[in-house]
């Protein structure tokens, strides 16, 4: 915790560019209806999108959502 | 033709969300890169409070050092799984007949496909690089431009074989999973035939260890112009007997 204190500055963007990564996932996520959505329910991605950090957004634009010719989101 | 089949490529990766995946990606893990490099003795250290730990002081190539080990496991895998389905998915979900239905030549598509991602990937790249660059010279003033660059632009040829390797496996293959299943066989048999003294001064898979010792010493062409020729040469069997398979395969 003193160490995150101390070099808050520098770990800052890091956090940023996670954080906005994650927002941009979820509203796509709640953008999204749930037949283009993928695998599990949307709850359980929201859940994702959150806890595996800067990869929750990555597993869920892969492997989350359904890709069709009419695709227009 | 070729720009007008890129441009709808580009639509497609803002629309899919892939063009943040590599936006984000990219961008975190060089701005992470020196900051974990000069921190994290420091961290370690404070973990431990009771055992003294002695580690050695960061230096600037502890920056690099650690972008090329991220560039070459989490972005490799990020990129692979992000192209892979390129090809496959457009076949799997009818997009490529269409395609070849309108008249449009199946080889200019899948290059344009390539030339895309390649394009893609190296602006990426850059902005990551002098990211990466940027903090490193905040954290470490001595960083040396030269010797970062040069290893980066290593990875740029390796990211280059990687490139042709999934558009490849992705013209060969009929879904996601296949184009995987020929992708990994391939890396993992490039990776093995590595071990074989006279075939690893040939061989895509010692451009990342090459990148390391760059960063570590000094720049030494000699033993790197073998790699970097036979990778290009590799990459470019690669793509056109993707792009010849494909043209000639029935969807």
């Amino acid at each position: 915790m003193e160490f995150i204190v101390k070099y808050w500055a520098y770990l800052l963007p890091v956090l940023i560019i996670q954080v906005v990564f994650q927002i941009i996932a979820l509203v796509d996520l709640a953008r999204r209806p749930r037949e283009e959505i993928r695998g599990l329910s949307k709850p359980l991605w929201v859940v994702i999108i959150i806890i595996f950090e800067i990869l929750g957004p990555v597993i869920y634009f892969i492997f989350g959502k359904k890709y069709d010719a009419g695709d227009k989101n | 033709m070729v720009t007008k089949l890129m441009k709808k490529e580009w639509n497609e990766y803002l629309k899919t969300g892939k063009f943040y995946i590599l936006l984000f990606v990219f961008i975190f893990f060089a701005i992470l890169s020196p900051i974990t490099a000069k921190f994290m003795p420091e961290f370690i250290k404070s973990l431990s409070q009771e055992i003294t730990i002695t580690v050695p002081p960061p230096t600037w190539r502890d920056s690099f050092v650690q972008f090329s080990k991220n560039l070459n496991q989490i972005v490799f895998i990020v990129i692979v799984l992000v192209f892979l389905g390129s090809v496959a998915e457009e076949k799997n979900h009818g997009t490529a007949s269409l395609v070849a239905a309108k008249g449009i030549d199946r080889r200019k598509w899948v290059f344009s496909k390539f030339l895309f991602q390649i394009l893609f990937s190296l602006a990426m790249l850059t902005i990551a690089f002098f990211l990466c660059f940027y903090y490193a010279k905040l954290l470490f003033p001595e960083t040396q431009f030269y010797l970062a660059f040069s290893s980066t632009v290593l990875f740029a040829v390796y990211l280059f074989f990687i490139l042709t390797l999934t558009i490849f496996s992705s013209s060969i293959g009929n879904s996601m999973l296949q184009s995987a299943g020929i992708f990994f066989a391939i890396f993992i048999i490039l990776n093995i035939l590595n071990i074989i003294p006279q075939v690893n001064p040939y061989n895509p898979m010692t451009l990342p260890s090459i990148e390391n010792q760059w960063i570590a010493s000094k720049v030494a062409w000699g033993n790197t112009i073998k790699p970097i020729i036979s990778t290009v040469l590799l990459s470019l069997i690669l793509i056109f007997s993707g792009a010849a398979y494909f043209h000639k395969q029935e969807l």
